[in-house]
Parts: structure tokens; sequence; C-alpha cells
């Protein structure tokens, strides 16, 4: 069996081990390097990099528990912004649902760089929404919504909550219409059938976007990058600052290493909050 | 298909909201760039002067070339490393199954960030640092989980008992692969390399990594202009990529259904 | 009558233009079981919707035991209703399934546990209070969905074909409990099927609907041997039909004369006010039909041969090809030998056992 399945499985699975693995790996052995002036790195086994880190209050308020915080509060709004539109979405068919999941997608395809622009334009100091709400004189100075903490949450939250919206339609889907009529049929108002039995059967999707979203979230760099500024150094983005302005590899590495370790404490952390709410129920075995 | 008819009028309020909020960056960018006054509303008539400025800047055209070199080169790479993969995934049961197909689609999993990084110093031990070879394994390595989803998706699609009936009557292996396995792959594979190419000509955080003087992609080369320059001519350009991505993203959700492709 | 149950009167239901259910009206008595039978798509279940609140009717009204409830919402009905498929909860236990309608009641938690403990003893469940529905058979969920309906003592119990989920030897048992348990409980019960056997063994009438209109509300044994219409005859058994003309119509007897020229002998009356020179439709089922061991003649005797024999077990079906060119099913239930194909036989059609019903619209 396994002379059949190896020899096609084999181009990908090296691919992923060379250019993969063994890069990941590299990284950890990088993070206990020390960078040196004048060399570019020197081999060593110190924890100076995490030390840097880790020992310094600036960086732990303003990146570590930033990120934490930015990453959460968008991944909240996401999800605020994405379950009525996963729940209307469920319900609709034809050219509406397909206008609908078309506009859901396209955030996901369309690059990044090009819709920052179009934010840009509605966001910016002179730009649309700004120039509307003073026509409209709702506020006579224009309001900053760019380049600051507001522009990072909104591009983290367009970019977030498709994949929300999309995994919770998988767990929405799966929930058969006579579930919610045999709730009303033993007199269950639509309210109380909604988070009786629909609320909590749509936990595992909520759960999975709820992983996918947090983790894109708290290792963004780009939109950070883009549309933050000085006060906005998200994790991701003092890697990349690290690693590629002041080339300093080894600090970059422990930064990853680090983040990674982060996001598998709050992910594991989740798993537990979720799992005590309601997948215990759900994945129990026949 | 459910229907939860309560607070129906809220929800659908909410989610109009919701669809504009989706669409209003991309609506204005697209509103712009035909705008003779550019950010100034309302517009006045339409005009294609932003588009020839954006399609003829010696910049765009550069980075133009690179992303398509690149998204060409990265889409057939990838397919070529998935489509055997796929084919063994689909057809064969073998023990650890479940954990090959995790491990082929990791690159997912891992944020980008990191991935670059990752081989961004692999790379400069190596001592390619400054080459194209860094960023074109980047790219492969990003779309490749997505070109082995949709083949194994449109593998998954047809019933082996297909190709079981051409053997019964008569069809050799050979002749079973070109006429009944391939023409079912053929629309997978459009919207695989669709898919894939279109992932790599809009990415931006990879390419801001890896790539080399000289050799900027063209988000990479947006980003850079919209950075100190403030005109219609970069909504002209976005413009254009919205349009491409719109093209793929209909080609990709004919043959292989976006839902699924799309869902991480 | 205003003691019924249910009284359904004239209920519709229109999609666009099309007719799901049209003018549909029947009733039920305090205690009665009552069918619903029909082909797919029509408008059994429909109705039966209607009833539980699921679909709002576009016309008509529905009583339950004297009270309008054409409007109501579902939560409002106080009927319990089976689904096909179950419908259990998935994140509920068994017990918390059946506890649910009960809490939203707010019940006493002690009155809670009796009637947990009640309902699914009665249903042959107890020791399944914390299984999940995934943990069970597709038999015991459906003894948890009606345990759950049972809990809350409706007025009246909906079932939307709750046997057609399980394999046919389950479903036979199923049906022979169901329908103790609703005699011994004196449950009101209105039971949607496709499944001729089940309606004609369970209710007490059968209301058989065709392209969402009533053909027939009968008994099982009226609506078996005197079909109102060649729509019922045909969904209920097997039935042998003929075309022809009514010729006679008497006090001795009617006479039909077939499309091939054949004439039949049928009591009188059977025509019902027919006149003469009426198309009509001549019925007979299967195992009317007498085979005869030799030749005979007379009235109502038929020549023909063997063209198939279908060996049942306990039944052996012939299609005799008539010399008249008709085709004649007939069923024997003592017999010693099967008769090869090709074989010459007379038949005999029983007068009193022709039913002879006119050939309208409808077929």
């Amino acid at each position: 069996m396994l002379r059949r399945v190896l020899p096609p499985l084999l181009p990908a699975l090296l691919a992923l081990l060379i250019f993969v693995a063994l890069p990941m790996l590299w990284v950890v052995r990088t993070s206990f390097n020390e960078l040196v002036d004048g060399a570019y790195m020197v081999e060593a086994l110190s924890l100076d990099n995490y030390t840097r880190f880790l020992g310094n209050p600036w960086y732990l308020v303003n990146t570590l528990w930033f990120s934490v915080r930015i990453a959460l509060l968008a991944t909240a709004i996401s999800v605020i912004c994405a379950y009525p539109v996963a729940l209307y979405i469920a319900g609709t068919r034809g050219l509406l649902r397909n206008v609908l999941m078309s506009l859901v997608m396209a955030p996901l395809l369309i690059g990044l760089v090009t819709l920052v622009y179009g934010w840009i334009v509605i966001f910016r100091g002179g730009g649309l929404l700004n120039s509307l709400m003073i026509a409209l004189h709702v506020y006579d100075e224009p309001v900053r919504y760019m380049w600051n903490i507001k522009g990072v949450v909104i591009l983290l939250v367009y970019i977030g909550a498709p994949y929300i919206v999309l995994s919770l339609l998988d767990s929405i889907e799966k929930i058969s219409p006579y579930l919610v009529e045999a709730a009303r049929n033993v007199g269950a108002s639509r309210w109380t059938a909604f988070w009786k039995i629909v609320f909590p059967l749509t936990m595992p999707g909520l759960y999975a976007g709820l992983v996918i979203v947090f983790s894109l979230n708290f290792a963004a760099f780009a939109v950070p990058l883009m549309v933050g500024d000085s006060k906005t150094q998200m994790i991701g983005l003092v890697i990349y600052r690290e690693a590629l302005l002041n080339n300093d590899l080894p600090f970059a590495s422990a930064l990853s290493v680090i983040m990674v370790a982060a996001n598998t404490l709050i992910l594991l952390g989740m798993g537990a909050l979720f799992g005590r709410l309601i997948l215990n129920k759900l994945e129990v075995k026949q | 298909m459910m229907r939860f008819d309560f607070g129906a009028l809220a929800l659908r309020g909410f989610t109009a909201l919701m669809m504009l909020f989706l669409i209003f960056p991309i609506g204005v960018t697209l509103l712009v760039s035909l705008n003779p006054r550019e950010f100034v509303l309302p517009p006045t008539g339409i005009t294609f002067e932003w588009f020839r400025a954006a399609w003829t800047s010696e910049t765009f055209l550069r980075g133009m070339s690179v992303s398509l070199v690149l998204g060409v080169c990265a889409s057939l790479i990838a397919n070529a490393l998935a489509l055997p993969a796929a084919m063994a995934l689909v057809r064969c049961d073998f023990r650890g199954k479940a954990a090959v197909n995790l491990l082929l689609m990791s690159p997912m999993l891992i944020p980008t960030t990191i991935f670059s990084l990752a081989l961004y110093i692999y790379f400069v031990r190596l001592g390619y640092g400054s080459g194209l070879l860094p960023l074109l394994v980047g790219h492969v390595i990003h779309v490749m989980p997505y070109a082995l989803r949709i083949q194994t998706a449109s593998l998954h699609r047809f019933d082996p008992s297909f190709e079981e009936a051409a053997r019964n009557v008569g069809a050799g292996r050979l002749r079973t692969l070109v006429s009944i396995t391939l023409p079912v792959m053929r629309t997978g594979l459009v919207s695989s390399f669709a898919l894939c190419f279109i992932l790599s000509w809009n990415d931006f955080p990879i390419s801001v990594f890896l790539a080399p003087p000289g050799w900027t992609p063209l988000p990479v080369e947006l980003f850079s202009y919209i950075k100190f320059q403030y005109d219609a001519v970069a909504a002209a350009l976005a413009s254009s990529l919205i349009v491409l991505s719109a093209v793929a993203m209909v080609l990709i959700d004919r043959f292989a259904g976006l839902r699924r492709v799309m869902r991480s | 009558m205003p003691d019924d149950a249910i009284q359904v009167d004239a209920i519709q239901k229109l999609y666009g233009t099309m007719k799901a259910v049209d003018d549909v009206s029947f009733s039920v008595a305090p205690g009665e079981f009552v069918s619903l039978l029909g082909p797919s798509g029509c408008g059994k279940t429909t109705s039966l919707r209607m009833i539980a609140g699921f679909i709002e009717p576009s016309g008509g009204s529905i009583r339950v035991h004297g009270r309008d409830v054409t409007h109501l919402p579902p939560e409002k009905r106080d009927v319990g209703f089976v689904f096909q498929n179950y419908a259990l909860w998935p994140h509920m236990t068994v017990a918390e399934n059946v506890a649910f309608g009960l809490k939203l009641r707010r019940k006493s938690r002690r009155e809670i546990a009796a009637k947990i403990e009640e309902s699914l003893s009665v249903t042959g469940l107890s020791g399944y209070e914390d299984r999940l529905p995934k943990q069970l058979s597709g038999g015991q969920q459906q003894r948890v969905a009606l345990a759950r309906a049972l809990a809350l003592e409706p007025e009246l119990l909906l079932m939307d074909e709750p046997l057609s989920n399980l394999d046919r030897a389950l479903r036979v048992t199923m049906r022979r409990e169901l329908k103790e348990l609703q005699a011994r409980m004196k449950m009101t019960t209105l039971y949607v099927t496709h499944d001729q056997e089940e309606a004609l063994s369970m209710s007490n009438r059968v209301v058989i609907m065709n392209g969402g209109r009533v053909e027939q509300i009968a008994r099982p044994y009226e609506l078996y041997e005197t079909p109102a219409s060649s729509f019922v005859a045909d969904f209920v058994g097997i039935t042998n039909f003929f075309e022809g003309t009514l010729m006679r119509c008497a006090e001795d007897w009617d006479e039909v004369r077939l499309a091939s020229g054949q004439v039949l002998h049928a009591r009188a009356g059977a025509g019902q006010g027919g006149q003469p020179g009426d198309a009509v439709r001549a019925l007979i089922r299967p195992e009317r039909v007498t085979l005869l061991s030799g030749p005979e003649e007379g009235a109502n005797i038929l020549r023909g041969q063997v063209m198939l024999a279908e060996y049942f077990g306990a039944v052996l079906r012939y299609s005799v090809r008539l010399d008249s060119g008709e085709t004649l099913r007939l069923e024997v239930h003592n017999f010693d030998a099967i008769l090869e194909n090709g074989t010459p036989v007379h038949v005999r059609v029983p007068p009193e056992h022709l039913r002879v019903l006119p050939l309208d619209g409808r077929a």
C-alpha cells in the first residue's frame, strides 16, 4: 500500500518538509542566537531575546497585551456583525443568496492593499465619510478614522467577519428546520426556540470561526502596517519591523515563538470555555 | 435550508447594513476610478483617464509583469504538486490519511507573518536571501493547500463507478483517465488555477517579506504608491485588481463552488 | 359537530397558483384514530402542518375542541406533533428533550421528573434518560419523539409518517405498539401516511387525499370494499379496471358493455343512478374473481389464457388474457398446483362484487 501511496504524495510532502517544517525549526533555533554589532548574527544558546521581550514591561503592555486586546476586540465585533448575517443568509436562496455570498466572500479574495485603499478614500481626514458628516452637520471637525487603533480594528473586522459568516453557515445549515418547529410545537416562542435550540447548535461553527479569526487578528502585521500608527505596535508588526528593518532576526524569531505560544494558550482557554458551555454535549462518543 | 422568521425585518436590515459595509470600499474605489473629478462627488461623467495613467505607468507595468510571472509560475507548480497528492488522497485508503491531509493543509493554519519570517530566515541562512526563489517558494506553499482542496473536491465529485463503468465497457486504464477522469478534473483544474493565481496576484503579506529588490509585485508597488500619493490613478489600479478578482471569483464559483473553497 | 376534537373546515393552501391543499374538510372525534392517506404531494402533510400551525392556511378554518386555532402560532395550540425524522434536539438528552416543553409550562421540578418517568416508561425507554439522541437507534429515537409529545398530555396527537424511516420489520412492530398505546390512552390521533397497510390496520377512519383534495372519508373496510372513485380503488389495494358503457339499469341487474364488446352483469343499483349510455368504469378486486375448474357457460363467465403466475406463498396471482382482449388479474388462496403460462382457463366475475363508477374527469 505504502509503495503505491507514497510516490504521488512525496513531492508535496517534501516541499512542505523543506520549505515549512525546516524553516519553522530554524526559527526556533534562531531565537537563541545573538545579534552582534557588525556581524549579522552569531550562533549561540542564549535566552536574551526572550528576556528582552518578556522582561520589558513596555513590550508586554504595548505589544503582547495590546495585540491580545485588539485581537479579542476585533474578533468580538466580527462575531456580532457576522452572526445575524449568517442567520439571514441561511434563510435565503436563489439569486439573493448568490449575491449575498459573493459579497461576503469578496474581501477574502480581493487583495488587502486594494481594500485598504478603498477604506482610505472613505476614512481619511478629508475623505468621503468626513465630508458627508460635515455636510450633514453631524460634526464640524474631521474625525480621524485611519492611522490609529480605530482603523486597525475596522480593517480586522472587515477581513475577519466573512470567515465567521462562512463557518457559522456550516453550522446553521445543519440544523433541520423541524428542530425549531418541534420546539414551537411544545410551546416555545420564536425567541425561546432560537435561544434554546438554534443558538446552542451554532456553537461549534462559532467556535471554529473564532479560532481562525482570533489567530489571524493576533498575528496581523499588514493591517497595522498599513492603517496603524506608532501606537498600534501589534506583535506581528514588531516581528516584521525587527526582521526586515532592523535585521534583528534572533529577536524576531523569539517574538514569533512567543506569539505562537501565546496564541495556543489563548485558544486552549477559549476551547475550555466553549467545551464547558456546549461542545461536550455535541461531541460525546457514540 | 432554514427559515428563521423571527425578527425578520431587523435581521434583514442588519444584513443590508453589513453588506453595505462589505461593499463600501470596493464600490467607492470603482467610483473614484471612473470619476473625472477624482474624489469630489457627485461624478460629472465617466473618464478612463485614470485607467490609462495606471496602465501606462512604468512602475505599475513592472509590478504587473512581476505579479503575472509569479502568479503563473506559483499556480503551475502548486497545482503540479497538488494533483498527484489529491489523487492519492481521494483514491487510496491508507493509515494516517487524515494526518497526511492535515499536514498538506497546514500552510493555511500557520499565520503568514510567521511563515514568511521563517522562509526569510531560512533563505538568508542558505545564502539566497535576495533572490527570486524565496518569493516564488512562499507563493507556491501559500496557494498549494487551496489547489489541493479544489482538486480533491472535484475528484470526490465523481463516483468511482463512472470509471468502473468505462473499464467494464472495455476502456483501458489510460483511456479511462483521458476520456473519463480528466474531463471531470478539467473544470477543477481551471478553477484551481484561477484561485491560486488570484491569491498569489493579490498577496501582500508574503510578498512584502520576501520580495527581493527590483522584483516588487504589484500589491507591494501599490502600497508604496498610496503611502505617498493620494490620487485616482491608484483607484484605477485598485479597480483593475477588483475586476480581475471578480472574474476569478466567478470562474471558481462556477466550477468549484467558492464557499467550499474559501472555508478555512 | 361542536364536540369533535378536530374540525377542519374547507382549508386551502395556495403556493402561487398551485393549490397544495384545496378545500379539505374532515373531523376527528375524541379518542378516534384517523389517517390521512395519499401519494406523495397529495397535500396530506401540508394539511397536518396547518393543523399544527407550522403553515398558515390560505383559507378555511381549523378548530380544536371547538376553539378556533386557525391563526394561532404553533406554541399556543396544545397539539402534540411527531415528526417524520423525529426532530429530536441533538444537544439535549432524552430526559431534556421530554422536559423542554414541561419547563416552558413552568411545571415544578417534581412534576417534570414524574412526567419524564411516566412517558418514558409508557414508550419503553426507562433507563435511557441520559442518552443523547445520536446514541439511540432509529426505533428508540421514534419512541423519544412520541414520549416528548405524550408528556405534555396534548388534546390531540398529530403524527407525520412517523414509521417511514424504520425498516420493515420494526415498522410492523411499532405499528402495533403505537395502535395499542393509542387505544389504551384514548388519545385522539391524526396520522399521516402513504402506506395503505398502516392506514387500514391502525385507523378508525381514513381520509384519502389526492391532488390536494379529499377523495373519500370512510372506515378502512368501506374504503376497500366500496371505493368512491377509481383513484381510491386503485390506490388502496389492487383492482381490475374495465372501461365501458352502462347498457341497462334495472330492478334485477345492471349491465356494462366493455370496450371489447364483452358484456358484464352487475347487481341492481351498481350503476348508482347513471343512465344507460353513460361511460363508466367497472371494477373488480382480484380476490373476488373466481377461477373455475372447468368450462362453464353463463353470465359473467369469461374465457382466457394464463399470461403470468406470481406466487407469493399464501397467495397466487394470475394475470389472465381474456379472449375479448382485456387483461384480468385474479388471486387464489387455496391451490394445489400453479397453472402454466398459456393454460386456457374460465373465470367468473361475481356480479355482486363488480363495482360500477361513473367515468368522470378525475381518474
